[in-house]
């Protein structure tokens, strides 16, 4: 087994070749061209290209943006249909579990979850979870783009734990090309104006994002206001916390007028239909408000033990049928959601992936042109073929900064790992839940 | 699902209403609130008293309560009511009419959180234009009762609109920059008879104006006749 998990090939060039589509997010659909990769940069597409390095016949292919999941708990495929219920109770039961996680498990937990991300298209996500060194340690191993922190909550850690935790992240990852650190705040309802204050400050000395649960419930709309007089975002807003750093998700419950408030600081936002549907959260994402208001919308899985899957694709679909179900409409629409997780993606990020054209970031996915799940497949249909009928199955290969880190075909290589890692998360749970 | 009607009488909380039975769940009564006031932030005045039979035409019992129309007094109120809905008939849930309006919805689910009531506003953020026309398409029969806003004339108070009358207004409510399904306040819709109505409401009255762009429909009589009159 590769020290590496995943990571096939570290080419300096990589020719993918005769590519039957790629889909570009700038220029429509094409037929038949060349992706030329070189020092982890798309220099050309065209045809007839040739160079020396690796090069994969992709006739059978299409090539899209590597996916970006702007919301998860990666680690949480340790809890992975623990436990099923309505969102504080299981909350509730959840924090219970967490309080004795160990770092070794977080580790182990994170590398089975990008294994399961790579393997279906994932090529960046922006994460909030305990033990954030041992998952940024994970995803330089594994090869894939995190953005992540140690999480202000303050019934489980102490402001000053996390702050100390954010400095070594920064003192390490402050340059690194695949982790990005980032200060989470768990939500309004597990944090006091202290803590938030706390963690607006060292965001704003730091320059990093903030990224944060926001009016997902009922229940903590109502809380907000009757302890602070105003809602959620209305009340982020009062202590100025929301800036262009900001990055909001769930916001089921948000009104007309904090759409706007949002809109006006510039923060992104991220829409995580399966999760909030699972744990009957019962708001209403305004994805059409959001999107015409010019706020950049991104998709996020939520955490394995909500969802529980990491694939994008399921969630880009999930996104499309839930708000047509809810405005009773069809004018969302599936390449509003593929841009939601590739190009907006990007932006969220703050890095130059989401798009197949020259000078990007070579994050790419190569998809089976040939699933039956796909046919019969033309250049006209193959974005919603990507979104309402492919899988993560369909994943051929994944190429994260240039870097082939995973192929369909080499994935029997990891199976003696991948069960190792199942068995002692196993463990640890029989442990602390028996 | 249990659950009560918050009913005023007019389209949007009709329409939810057939929606909850569309949806199965079991509507046991029409909660309604009559404010004293005719600038209430919560509940629609025009032609209240008439739901009692509205009420008799679905065949629904009906909790009602007169309330101030005061602000922060009528969310009192409205508690007290659904309170008296859950210990009267065991609901667990509220359909309302809201389109559009954040202070209607979260001011519901406030006192609904409170009593532990599930909200289901299944008009909420649809597009109005498409929403209003599939009203008269699916055989909503209503009838503006107050008109508040420039650019919609008296000529529609009245009488039962039709397709022709609502694309008119769509027209209009792009012209003039108002709501076209009235979510704004700008005109008060009575149902006379819809899909669930067993009995007709056939009422009678005259046009007052009563300020510059605002006109009401006195109702001076009402009563329940054959759906086929």
């Amino acid at each position: 087994m590769s020290r590496l998990g995943l990571l096939v090939s570290m080419p300096e060039e990589l020719l993918l070749k005769n590519c039957r589509y790629v889909v570009t997010m700038v220029k429509g659909v094409l037929s038949n061209k060349d992706v030329l990769v070189s020092d982890g940069r798309i220099e050309a597409i065209g045809e007839r290209l040739s160079k020396s390095g690796t090069v994969v016949d992709c006739s059978n292919k299409i090539v899209v943006p590597g996916l970006v999941n702007s919301h998860t708990h990666a680690a949480t495929v340790l809890l992975r249909g623990y436990y099923d219920a309505e969102h504080h109770k299981w909350l509730e039961k959840i924090w219970s579990v967490e309080a004795e996680l160990e770092p070794k498990v977080v580790y182990l937990a994170s590398k089975l979850a990008m294994y399961e991300m790579l393997s279906s298209g994932t090529t960046a996500f922006v994460d909030m979870y305990f033990y954030p060194e041992e998952t940024a340690r994970a995803a330089v191993e594994v090869g894939i783009r995190a953005v992540l922190g140690p999480v202000f909550l303050d019934r489980l850690v102490s402001p000053d734990e996390v702050i100390r935790s954010l400095d070594r992240l920064v003192r390490e990852y402050g340059r690194s090309p695949l982790v990005t650190p980032i200060v989470n705040v768990h939500s309004i309802y597990a944090c006091s104006q202290e803590t938030l204050l706390t963690a607006k400050e060292y965001s704003e000395r730091e320059g990093l994002g903030i990224h944060m649960h926001v009016s997902e419930t009922r229940r903590e709309v109502f809380e907000c206001k009757r302890r602070h007089g105003v809602f959620p975002v209305e009340y982020l807003n009062k202590l100025g916390l929301l800036t262009d750093r900001t990055h909001l998700v769930n916001l089921g419950w948000i009104t007309s007028w904090e759409i706007r408030l949002v809109k006006e600081g510039g923060a992104s936002v991220a829409h995580c239909p399966a999760s909030n549907m699972k744990l009957a959260t019962a708001g209403f994402f305004p994805f059409k408000e959001m999107v015409r208001g010019g706020v950049t919308v991104g998709i996020g899985t939520d955490g394995p033990a909500t969802n529980n899957s990491l694939d994008m694709f399921r969630e880009m679909r999930t996104t499309v049928l839930l708000q047509r179900n809810n405005y009773w409409d069809a004018e969302v629409r599936a390449i509003d959601a593929l841009r939601a997780a590739t190009v907006n993606g990007g932006r969220i990020i703050g890095k130059k992936v989401g798009k197949v054209v020259e000078g990007y970031t070579a994050d790419l996915v190569v998809l089976d042109a040939l699933s039956l799940r796909l046919q019969p497949l033309r250049r006209d249909n193959v974005i919603p073929a990507l979104v309402y009928s492919a899988t993560g199955a369909d994943v051929a290969m994944t190429i994260v900064d240039g870097r082939i880190v995973y192929r369909r075909d080499r994935v029997a290589k990891l199976r003696s790992e991948v069960e190792a890692i199942s068995a002692e998360l196993n463990a640890f749970m029989e442990r602390v839940t028996g | 699902m249990r659950v009560c009607s918050l009913f005023s009488g007019g389209k949007d909380s009709t329409y939810a209403l057939h929606w909850a039975f569309l949806k199965g769940f079991e509507v046991k009564c029409l909660v309604t609130l009559e404010p004293a006031r005719g600038d209430s932030w919560m509940f629609h005045r025009p032609a209240v008293s008439l739901t009692r039979l509205q009420a008799q035409a679905l065949g629904l019992p009906q909790v009602y309560r007169k309330t101030t129309g005061e602000r922060d007094v009528e969310l009192e109120d409205l508690r007290e009511t659904l309170s008296e809905a859950v210990r009267r008939y065991q609901v667990e849930g509220v359909v309302t009419g809201v389109l559009l309006s954040d202070y209607q919805r979260m001011n519901i689910n406030i006192v609904c959180e409170e009593l532990g009531l599930r909200v289901y506003s299944p008009l909420w953020r649809k597009d109005q234009s498409r929403y209003l026309r599939e009203l008269v398409d699916m055989g909503f029969e209503f009838i503006i009762t107050a008109i508040d806003v420039y650019g919609l004339g008296p000529r529609f108070l009245g009488r039962v609109l039709t397709r022709r009358d609502v694309e008119e207004i769509v027209a209009l409510a792009s012209r003039y920059g108002f709501n076209p399904a009235f979510e704004g306040g700008e005109a008060e819709t009575l149902v006379v008879c819809a899909p669930l109505f067993k009995k007709r409401l056939e009422v009678r009255g005259r046009v007052v104006r009563v300020g510059p762009c605002s006109w009401r429909y006195i109702i001076e009589s009402a009563r329940l006749v054959s759906v086929d009159a």
